[in-house]
Order: C-alpha cells, then structure tokens, then sequence
C-alpha cells in the first residue's frame, strides 16, 4: 500500500515560490514520519532538506506539521487510513528550506526573558521542592508549542511565546532563581493567554508539560 | 573557490554536547575569546540522549576512592590510571557546577541527592534526573553558555585541523546551511566531537556521531588508543524498524527490570547467577547474542524486558521516557514486556590524552566520547555524561593556559585550499556514488564482523571490505549540486570519517589476541595477564600503525 505524501517545498536562499510536492511512499506497519522524509531523501529526491538526530523523541530537532497538527516526526507513526497526507515545517516560524525552519527570531526573543537561573540564591533544594520545577525542566525548546499558537504568534505581536513561557514557569518554580519572573511575565503578555489556550497547548507539547498549570502559576 | 571567511579566536572548541560547552564554559571564564563550533541545533547534541544518570560520590558510603575504583575493575585494568584518579576525585565539584547552571538533580524528602546502583556500585553513584539526565544536563549547559554570551556557530561541519609544523592553528569546514567555507585561525583547539554509533548498522547514537574527531585527529598527527573498544548497551529498542537500537537505560534494570527469553526462562540465571540483569554491559550483552543465537529469542530476533510487574506509578517515576519511547510505537509497557536486543553505545577509546586533555599535538586537546583512556576496556554506565565535565573544565583551563602564551600562527594556504577542494569535489564530480549505498555497506561489514563477538576471519575480512569501501568512497557523488542544506555533502564527507575510525577499529581489533571487556574474541576467549596493555594507532605518511604500550598507571 503506498501513501500519498504532500510536502512544502521552499527555498529561501533563492527565494523560490512556495510549491507542494508529491509523493507516493510505500507504507509499512510502525512507519514514522521520519520514516516517510527520509524515505523521500533516500530514494525519490535528495534535495528534501529536513532536520532529526536522535529518533528518541529528546533531542527537540524534529518538529513538523503532520496534516496541520505539530508533532516530533521521529516519535509519530503514520496514520494508513489517511490517502493523502501533508507535511509542513513548524508553524509560526520563518522557513529556511523545506521542512527546516529559521530558529534565529524565535531565539531572539528567547533571550529577553533571560533563560537562565540568575541572581542565585543558595537554597536546600529537597524533593519536594525539586518536583516543583520539575514538569517545566522537561522542555526540549523543539518549538512544538509555538506551532501550535497562532493566537499568539500571529495576532499577539510583543507577547512572549508559550516556550519562552515555560521557560519562565520552570525558573519561578526554582526556589535559587531571584529574577522576579512574575513580573516579567506580566511585562510579557502572559494576560493574552487564556486557560483555554493552556489546555489545547498541554496536547500539542510531545514532553506532556501542563502548560495550562504554567499559565495559572504566572497569572497568580 | 578560495574564497573563504576566517574568524578569529583565541580557543575553537569542536562539538556542543556536555564535554564541548563545558570547556567553552570554563575557557570563558579567562578572559580569552571563545568560540563554539555544533554540527546539530545548540542543545540537540547526542549527550541530550543519555537517560539513567551520571557517577558521583555525592552521597555516603560512596567515595570518590570507590568510584575511581570501580570504574578501573569495571575497565578490565587498562584504563589510564592518572585520568580515573582525577575523574572520581572532582566529580562531585562538577554535579555542584551542573546545579548552579540551572540542573536539579532528583532528591530524597531530606534535600540528599536521590541515587541508584548500577552494575558494581555496591554503594550507590548515579545521580539522575527521571531518565532523561542527559536532556536536563544539555539544557543547564546551554543556558549557562547563553548567560556567559558564549559565541557559537551550530549546524556547521569541521571537516580537518588545519596544523603548521605539527601544532593546531586552526579548522576548516563548511555551514551545512549552505555550504559557505569557513576557516577558524586559533591558539588551541578542543576537539569534543563525541563518538562514531553511526558506523554500525544498530546504533542507540544520535546521527551526529559519525567519528569525525577520531579521522580528524588522525590526519593531524594525534594518537588513538582503546579503539577496540567498542560498547554495546543490552537494552537497544527491537520492536519497530524505526525505532531500531534506541536507547533503554540500565536504570530499568538497577529498579527491578527482568530480563526473559522467548520461553520465558530468566536467563540471565545461567549467565551470571550472582549479578543478574546487573551484570556489567559487556557481559549482558553477550548473554542476549547467545541466547538470541541459540533460538531462544523473539519474531524479532530480540529478547523480552520486564517491566509489567511494576505498579504504572513507579514506571512514570522511574522511567518516564522510555514509557513514551514504547507508547509510540504502541506498545503499553505497563502491561506487556518491551523487546530489547543489544546496540552500538559507546567508543571506549579515542583520541590519547592526559588528565589535563593534552594530546600530543600542541595546541590540540581532546574531551568527551571522541577522547579515550578513563574507561579502558568496558564502560560503568553513568560515567560518560560525567567524565566528559571533568575533563571538559581540565581541558578548557589547559587551553586558555597555553593559548595566553602564544601569538596566533601563520595559516597553512595550501593546505586550506586542498581541503576546499576535497569537499566540493562530492558536488563537482560528473558522475559517482551515491554516498549512502556506501555507508550502508560500511553499517552491515560493522555490525556483522567487528560485533559484541569477534574473530580473526571475521576481522580480516572487515579490513579488507573496509578498504575496498575507501577506493569506493573516492567516487562518492552528491545528487545535488545545490549549496542550500545538502545532505549528500555532508553524507560523503562524514562516511569518509565513519571509514577512517572503522579502520582502526578493526586494526587494534585484530592485533589484540585476547578477550578483554568489550572486546570479544572467540579465537582466544580468555583475558590474558600480558595483554593488561593498551593500543594505540598513529597515521604514518598515510598508513595505520598500531602499537602497544604500558597502561598509564
């Protein structure tokens, strides 16, 4: 049985207008989307440009739209009911080529919430205390999360994205951190995001963290 | 062509996982410019990949004297002596660092550091966090590489040394973005390319790990020692094809995962009846090849983990990922056995380096899985993570040491040329290979003949397949001339890496005439007392050689 795959075909160094590819590739039981772009690359065209290095679903390089929906391509099987399928880079990020995406803006605005445990305050840290922060540290900044909010990357221009909201959540949440996090995500926007958002953002992150709990906790 | 960008720095490190940020952390901290070089996105390393934990005597009646210790008896007594004293020693110094970058590692009620045992801790060493260690380990890394302003390049392949009169003044590669040439003038460099799982068919490495450090090394002049050493981790993913030797750490083990053949007979009884499922990985490993061997295995040709006598709370506590590794592929472990069959993990050996990470070139030092002598024979789990951050700092102090004494050389043009040259020969060739059929060849003749069980014929005859793959890959071809993320031309140039490491692999696989460790040979089955020595392998006007001397006591 083979699957017709559609996959968005750019090229932003020559600036080459936005076409959909496609391709027909044989299915096999278990297949994975990884298994589909590298299938194309190996054998139907090599100039497919896309990202993957550990296929353990943790290194955070993967992420693709399957059919409209976010997903780590090495971690999600294919559906064979489905005839046609579209594969697409990450929402809401400029594309590089393909299914690469440009990380550089995404990363800019990472770095004005300061990404890191600053102003350290020598703290026991116990398990309770650990688990605190715990669900926030599962981040792989894979991008996921912003793919999946156009409602704020789209219409909210200024407002942080939810990684860097989680990013944020994990060091309020860190008893040693002594930037007033709180603060920052006000200053950020964290009031555009509603408790609806957070919920359909908990199913779009493949590393299950309740973004929806990140929300209440900044909003606090 | 000959036109390429050359950046200034005093230190180049070469690899971003734990070893490389590291040493860029601590070579920041002199005062001299820094700069970092990643073949993956920043923070996407293999390092990231490491689940169960990492070795340190945080918490009695462990000592670093234990560590150190086991680590050598773990090692079969060839690791280098000078090395593993340091590594136990500052170990615990490194896990505060890791904590004050942002890490927190997993803690009892009382604020101690919650650890387990792996193979031969009697006293407890690992510290982890859930069994996705290496992941936070990367994230606190980077973000402390962030804090500290640290200049980096990612996606961007080192493809040689560039040395003049024998000492390292610099790299050459390209940015796999668009294959722009870039050369970096320095005083020293840091090699932390990490190892080289992709030569092997069955791999629980990430696709980075292609050896470039090892054929880089050697070209330059360095040393490799261990290089037989090759470690393949029991519990390797076999349900699905796609999935194939991914990683399942030792923590399911050390909590209580039992290991059960086909029949389901616990065979690990007949084995090792003493040490069970936590036998060292060497000797599990060839317990499940024999059993597997013998008939006893799956469909797939793979043997049965248990985890399904756990309550579904302590497999999420315990091992959270590899409950969605297996969730993926469809299968609840909570309530069926995983398949599992051994996988490529670790190069034991690597580039010869003192505890300072000092080769023997000046200028050239060597940290992480491309640097070799702490493990000797046969990797503790929990150590690689871990001795990557001492040496790591060791190295970063070395080089800003040695690069505030000197002025930067005179870069070699010839040779910056010839190697522009060699890189794009893969696009401007008219006709050739398709690299990939190439290294397909290369995963099989590795899997199949230089495996968890070794012989002379088998040895031999890689070493003349791998040859006849070297005349082969000089006619390597990219299928596309575009410059824009060609992944052919990164292809050719890392199976021409993966090809030199497969060959002195094989080299010190067939010189050492015993079985020690990893290293198994069924022509002369037993450890030898006048083979506790090491191997090393120099490249000599374009030829292996390979010698053997004293371990490093």
């Amino acid at each position: 049985m083979k699957i017709k795959f559609l996959i968005y075909r750019y090229n932003s160094a020559k600036k080459s207008k936005l076409k959909y590819d496609s391709f027909d590739v044989p299915y096999s039981k278990g297949m994975t989307v990884l298994d589909v772009v590298t299938y194309i690359y190996k054998h139907i065209d090599s100039t497919l440009a896309f990202r993957y290095e550990c296929r353990q679903g943790i290194c955070g390089t993967c992420g693709v739209m399957l059919n409209k929906k976010p997903v780590l391509s090495c971690s999600t099987q294919i559906d064979s009911t489905i005839q046609t399928q579209m594969i697409e880079p990450l929402a809401n990020f400029p594309v590089e080529k393909d299914l690469i995406v440009n990380l550089e803006p995404v990363l800019k605005r990472y770095e004005k919430i300061k990404p890191y445990l600053d102003k350290v305050h020598k703290v026991i840290i116990t398990k309770k205390k650990s688990n605190e922060s715990k669900a926030f540290r599962k981040c792989i900044e894979c991008g996921c999360c912003i793919a999946g909010a156009p409602e704020i990357t789209q219409s909210e221009k200024g407002c942080m994205d939810p990684m860097s909201l989680v990013k944020i959540a994990r060091y309020v949440t860190d008893p040693r951190d002594g930037l007033d996090r709180k603060a920052m995500a006000k200053k950020a926007g964290i009031d555009k995001y509603s408790d609806e958002l957070g919920k359909k953002l908990n199913l779009v992150c493949p590393r299950g963290i309740p973004i929806d709990e990140a929300i209440k906790l900044l909003k606090q | 062509m000959k036109i390429y960008k050359i950046i200034k720095t005093d230190i180049l490190v070469i690899g971003a996982g734990g070893a490389g940020i590291r040493a860029a952390i601590e070579a920041k901290k002199s005062g001299l410019s820094v700069f970092l070089l990643g073949k993956e996105v920043l923070g996407c390393a293999h390092t990231g990949m490491a689940m169960g934990g990492m070795n340190a005597a945080m918490v009695k009646p462990a000592t670093p004297e234990f560590h150190a210790q086991i680590t050598i008896e773990g090692g079969y007594f060839i690791n280098n002596y000078k090395m593993v004293k340091v590594f136990g020693e500052e170990m615990p110094a490194r896990i505060y660092d890791l904590e004050s970058y942002g890490v927190i590692f997993d803690r009892l009620d009382s604020g101690e550091f919650y650890t387990w045992a792996g193979p031969k801790q009697k006293h407890p060493l690992n510290v982890c966090v859930g069994d996705y260690t290496g992941r936070e380990m990367m994230q606190g890394l980077v973000d402390e590489a962030r804090k500290l302003k640290i200049k980096y390049t990612d996606e961007f392949f080192v493809s040689k040394l560039l040395t003049v009169k024998g000492q390292v003044v610099g790299a050459i590669g390209i940015n796999i973005r668009n294959a722009e040439t870039v050369v970096f003038q320095a005083k020293s460099v840091i090699l932390a390319s990490g190892g080289a799982g992709r030569m092997y068919k069955v791999t629980t490495n990430a696709m980075s790990n292609t050896g470039d450090g090892y054929a880089m090394a050697l070209d330059a002049g360095a040393e490799l020692i261990d290089m037989e050493m090759v470690q393949f981790h029991p519990t390797g993913m076999a349900n699905t094809p796609s999935t194939l030797g991914v990683l399942v750490t030792e923590k399911t083990r050390a909590h209580g995962g039992i290991l059960r053949n086909r029949l389901g007979e616990r065979f690990m009884s007949k084995y090792y009846p003493k040490e069970m499922e936590l036998a060292k990985r060497d000797e599990v490993s060839r317990s499940i090849y024999t059993e597997v061997a013998a008939g006893l295995g799956t469909k797939n040709n793979s043997v049965y983990l248990h985890v399904d006598h756990w309550t579904r709370d302590k497999i999420l506590e315990i091992i959270p990922d590899v409950y969605e590794q297996y969730k993926n592929t469809g299968v609840d472990i909570s309530r069926e056995p995983m398949e599992i069959y051994p996988s490529m993990h670790h190069m034991m050996g690597g580039v010869k380096i003192n505890e300072w990470g000092e080769t023997i070139i000046p200028g050239l030092y060597a940290v992480g899985e491309v640097a070799g002598g702490v493990h000797g024979a046969n990797r503790l789990g929990g150590n690689s993570i871990a001795e990557g951050q001492v040496f790591g700092r060791r190295a970063g102090i070395a080089a800003a040491k040695f690069s505030k004494k000197i002025k930067y050389s005179q870069l070699p043009k010839e040779e910056m040329e010839k190697e522009q040259t060699r890189i794009f020969s893969f696009i401007n060739r008219k006709t050739g290979i398709i690299p990939h059929k190439v290294e397909d060849k290369l995963k099989q003749i590795m899997w199949d003949k230089v495996g968890i069980f070794r012989d002379e014929k088998k040895l031999i005859e890689a070493k003349k397949a791998i040859a006849k793959l070297k005349i082969e890959s000089k006619k390597m071809k990219t299928r596309t001339s575009l410059k824009e993320r060609n992944r052919d031309l990164q292809d050719c140039l890392e199976i021409e890496n993966m090809l030199k490491t497969a060959e002195s692999v094989v080299d010190a696989a067939i010189l050492r005439k015993e079985s020690r460790g990893a290293h198994s040979r069924t022509d002369f089955p037993k450890a030898l007392e006048e083979w506790r020595k090491n191997i090393v392998v120099k490249n000599k006007n374009g030829k292996l050689v390979a010698n053997i001397i004293d371990v490093i006591k």
